[in-house]
């Protein structure tokens, strides 16, 4: 209690200091003027008894200087006034103090922004309860495939059944897949084209989501295939469809013609067991071939029956204390016992078990790279800025040696000094921490505006991890480079510290900062290098022939099930269709694909077997991406045929199966002509088709990508219920899009069309945008390093020039010209710059090397390697021009002169 | 007399300064040390910049409240009153100090017996 009263009591004092001051004065010399008065009374003189009243009382300052400690709080006081000093000198000299904020802000605040970008694209945890447990269950395909294929990791049904019951390791097991259906609230809204899940029963439940309204479904509700048609919405979808209606439980909804009835509302939170496919709808894994069965999807009765449909994707929730590892063993043993009980469908076919971040990088093998090079630019970002920040301090040490020793002299303590000189440390700290929040923030504002794929979501947040992390980097690293020189230069030394010019430093300490300066400058030389490596990739990409026309051309997706068309009506809505769409004003061709290129949509994988290839029995056969065209397709894609030819209206049903191959495929299988040859299609059980045609390689998903084999059937051979229309077009594209529409809905209103949108924005958004922001971000990042270097090496030539200001006025004195004082710094600097350089693209070459694998093509140009270097030559000469001129331009008078 | 120990004059002094504004009232700083000159008989040899120490310490303690005023020349100054917990540390340290004198008292009574 006494304590606290004390405490308060100080407290007061400290903040009103003045005051307090100013009253103890008051009252110290009313005090006097009484002793002095009853002196006087005695018979002394006024003079006299002034002194002798002084006397008595003892030290007035004395007194005063004792009483602080008990009246004020001089701990903080004592950092008030260390800050206030701080931030005095600091504004003294803004060079420095700017130089240091702005290095560690962009430094940090960039790197935050990629932090996020990462978390965003890789790290974030899937929204459900312990993130840790849940992993996923993959089922490994033995045949041969290349690396960018997706999806050949599922399991079918029966597979998943069998797992879900044999696997000890799991709390919980559930299967989902992924499904695209049109969604129209039943009271007649209009249908929306959605993507959602189809789940097992206890999916809510072993990812621990608890839905937001209602109720999830249940493993009853998934026992029976049809029977139970219950739905639960994506908390976005129903907010922007369903207007956040709460009573919106037990509404029904029209989906692909099928009324289901809405038991729940998934959580703002869950956005779906895939990090970048948002659910926009959940419904049982047995209402799948009822829904597919609705669109005329040939395979609905097959999809919970058939073994080898592999449609699902698998996770689950690890029982406590069981470790990847173990799961992932039994889950080998599993797969095993059941390669033997099931010899067609499972043969050698293993399982592991993978964490959700793993297979994320499977899935999308590219964003290993990318977030590997990304934190490879954060790390040398960082460690150049720590580096300027490590120079700025020693050099503000070094200038304030004198002050220093001065107060060492007067008596400071050293851990006073060293407060005083951190604390600079810390307003730097402060300035630099909000400057990297701005900075951050500015930068994940421009990754969000990123688009990629409808169906695929993407969300980049400014949240309390970066923040945090932001902060913490900040403030850990300003005072880790404050606190060594500040320490260093209030050594209690006096003798040398005194002695204002200390003859060129000690050696040892000027060649650490031009190992420094050099280091800066490698780092910066090898980011440049490769960003512009990455952008020359990049650009020539783009201007590189995608393997089929981009302008001109309108894309739409259909969907004939939703005017309730049977399978075969639906082929004559489609035959009928083109011929019509072709005969529009303006339109040149109009073709139907199944999927179109860089799009996720409708991508499809198949595994066939080529002629002549014996595939050993692990493998059955070779992962094709395939897409199902008619006739016109390579024709309005602007696709020319380079052996053979493409389909032809005389492909029918009754005609022998067709297949066209790019010449990725050829190359690969059939290198001495693949026209004549023959493969195996899994469809019907086993179709044997005869390669007609062989076309160019075309981009497939990304434009960077390694040319990927892919085959083309005939529409008319293989029936589909969703198309998509795509038309050459003269003049503007959607101006046309209008007359299309009306064409179609003439046909029949109910048709479902979805997503329009030219061929050329497919293109921009299909891999353009992010590969652009990619490389944005790395030249940005390589800029900014470049500028850290730069100022670096400023600092350096400064500091030297400042510390050997006499020994150029000795030189001038004696007769050294001004030029020869300025080559004399360029030469030192030119050195610094040009093994920087070096040893900067030699780096970018080794990393070059390693990043050829997938980014195809960062081979080094090397005009491209001499250009940056040039580049970075002249930028750091110039920088140390500035400083090397004004050592040529020195008074020698006033130099002698100045100590 | 012997110089006496500081840490005991410390708390001596804050006994006599309470004691004091108990007896006679509200003092100034000056009104205090001359009391205690008085009293002591100015055996304590003391600054009367000390009065000052112990009167901070007993402020910060809540033993004493001040108050502006003016003096008796005319001027402002601070005048220090016991407030209620500070009779009851004076009453404290009063039994204490009796307690201690008493023992003390009757080990040199017991001295003087041999």
């Amino acid at each position: 209690m006494g304590r606290a009263r004390q405490f308060l009591y100080r407290l007061r004092g400290t903040l009103r200091r003045a005051r307090t001051e100013r009253e103890l004065d008051e009252e110290i010399s009313t005090h006097l003027s009484l002793l002095e008065r009853r002196l006087v009374e005695r018979g002394l003189p006024a003079e006299d008894a002034r002194r002798r009243a002084r006397r008595e009382f003892g030290g007035a300052t004395r007194l005063k200087e004792s009483l602080r400690p008990d009246r004020m709080l001089t701990g903080i006081e004592q950092i008030v006034a260390d800050l206030r000093y701080a931030m005095f000198s600091l504004f003294r000299n803004p060079g420095y103090a700017l130089a240091a904020v702005i290095s560690i802000a962009l430094a940090i605040g960039a790197n935050s922004a990629i932090f996020s970008y990462a978390d965003g694209l890789l790290f974030r945890p899937l929204p459900v309860r312990n993130p840790s447990e849940v992993v996923s269950l993959r089922s490994l395909s033995p045949s041969a495939s290349s690396a960018m294929l997706v999806g050949t990791d599922r399991m079918s049904w029966p597979e998943f059944v069998d797992f879900r019951s044999r696997m000890r390791s799991f709390e919980g097991l559930v299967a989902y897949n992924d499904i695209g259906v049109a969604l129209s609230p039943a009271s007649g809204g209009p249908s929306h084209f959605v993507g959602g899940y189809l789940v097992s029963g206890d999916f809510f439940q072993v990812m621990g989501v608890e839905p937001a309204f209602g109720r999830a479904f249940s493993v009853e509700e998934d026992s029976v295939p049809g029977r139970d048609p219950v739905l639960v919405l994506g908390h976005g979808f129903w907010t922007s469809v369903f207007g956040a209606d709460s009573s919106v439980v037990g509404r029904k909804v029209d989906l692909n013609g099928l009324v289901f009835t809405v038991v729940g509302v998934a959580p703002e939170s869950f956005t779906g067991a895939e990090l970048f496919i948002r659910g926009d709808f959940y419904v049982p894994v047995t209402m799948g071939p009822a829904i597919l069965g609705a669109t005329g999807n040939a395979f609905a009765d097959q999809f919970l029956a058939n073994r080898s449909m592999r449609n699902f994707r698998v996770k689950g929730r690890l029982k406590q204390g069981v470790s990847i590892e173990e799961a992932s063993e039994e889950a080998a043993v599993v797969a095993a016992a059941l390669a033997s009980a099931y010899p067609d469908t499972n043969t050698e076919r293993g399982a592991s078990v993978h964490t959700e971040v793993d297979m994320r990088l499977q899935s999308y093998p590219m964003l290993g790279l990318l977030i590997t090079s990304l934190f490879f630019i954060v790390v040398v970002n960082l460690l150049v800025a720590c580096a300027n920040v490590a120079n700025l301090f020693l050099t503000r040490g070094r200038t304030r040696s004198r002050e220093i020793a001065v107060r060492l002299a007067l008596g400071a303590s050293r851990a006073r000094l060293v407060k005083l000189l951190v604390s600079e440390g810390v307003l730097i700290a402060v300035a630099a921490a909000g400057l990297s929040m701005l900075v951050a923030y500015a930068a994940i504002g421009i990754f969000s505006t990123i688009e990629i794929d409808d169906a695929i979501s993407l969300s980049f947040r400014m949240d309390t991890r970066v923040v945090a992390f932001t902060t913490l980097v900040s403030v850990a690293s300003v005072l880790l480079f404050a606190l060594p020189p500040a320490l260093a230069s209030t050594q209690p030394d006096l003798s040398r510290r005194t002695r204002t010019d200390e003859p060129s430093d000690s050696g040892g300490r000027i060649r650490g900062r031009v190992v420094l300066a050099t280091a800066q400058i490698a780092g910066s030389m090898a980011l440049l290098a490769l960003s512009a490596g990455f952008q020359l990739v990049f650009t020539e990409a783009l201007r590189a022939d995608p393997g089929f026309g981009t302008a001109g051309r309108l894309t739409m997706r259909l969907d004939p099930s939703l005017a309730g068309y049977r399978p075969e009506e639906i082929q004559r809505f489609y035959d009928d269709l083109v011929d019509r769409v072709a005969d529009v004003p303006r339109i040149r061709s109009a073709a139907l694909a199944s999927t179109i290129p860089l799009s996720w949509f409708n991508l499809g994988v198949t595994t066939v077997v080529p002629e002549g290839y014996d595939f050993a029995p692990p493998t059955d056969g070779v992962d094709v991406f395939i897409a199902i065209v008619d006739d016109h397709y390579f024709e309005t894609m602007g696709i020319h045929i380079v052996d053979g030819r493409g389909i032809s209206p005389t492909d029918q049903p009754d005609t022998p199966t067709v297949v066209v191959v790019n010449e990725a495929f050829a190359r690969d299988y059939f290198p001495s002509g693949a026209v004549g040859k023959h493969l195996r299609l899994p469809h019907g059980g086993g179709t044997d088709a005869e390669v007609v045609g062989v076309v160019p390689t075309a981009k497939k998903l990304s434009i960077i990508e390694p040319p990927i084999p892919q085959i083309f059937v005939a529409l008319a051979q293989t029936p589909q219920t969703h198309m998509t229309l795509v038309t050459e077009i003269e003049g503007d594209p959607s101006a046309v899009a209008p007359g299309i529409e009306e064409v179609i809905r003439a046909r029949n209103p109910e048709v479902g069309i979805f997503q329009t949108r030219t061929m050329s924005d497919v293109f921009e958004s299909g891999s353009v945008d992010m590969l652009r922001v990619v490389g944005a971000t790395s030249t940005a990042a390589s800029v900014i390093g470049l500028i850290l270097a730069l100022v670096g090496l400023y600092a350096l030539v400064s500091f030297q020039v400042a510390s050997r200001t006499r020994e150029i006025g000795i030189r001038m004195a004696l007769g050294a010209h001004r030029r020869e004082i300025l080559a004399m710094f360029l030469r030192q600097a030119g050195l610094i710059a040009v093994t920087g350089i070096a040893i900067g693209a030699s780096l970018s070459i080794l990393a070059g090397g390693f990043a050829d694998a997938t980014l195809r093509g960062l081979r080094f140009d090397v005009r491209l390697l001499l250009l940056v270097a040039a580049a970075m030559f002249s930028t750091t000469v110039a920088a140390a021009l500035i400083p090397a001129r004004r050592a040529a331009s020195i008074d020698p008078q006033a130099a002698l002169r100045e100590e | 007399m012997d110089p006496v120990k500081p840490e005991v004059l410390q708390g001596t002094l804050d006994l006599m300064v309470l004691k004091a504004l108990d007896a006679l009232g509200p003092l100034h700083g000056y009104g205090i040390a001359r009391r205690i000159e008085q009293v002591s008989g100015n055996v304590l040899a003391l600054n009367e910049g000390t009065v000052y120490t112990a009167v901070v310490r007993l402020e910060g303690r809540g033993w004493i409240a001040s108050k502006w005023g003016v003096s008796e020349n005319n001027r402002r100054a601070r005048y220090y009153a016991i407030t209620r917990s500070g009779r009851r540390q004076l009453l404290r340290e009063e039994e204490s100090w009796k307690r201690f004198s008493g023992v003390v008292g009757r080990f040199l009574d017991l001295e003087g017996e041999k």
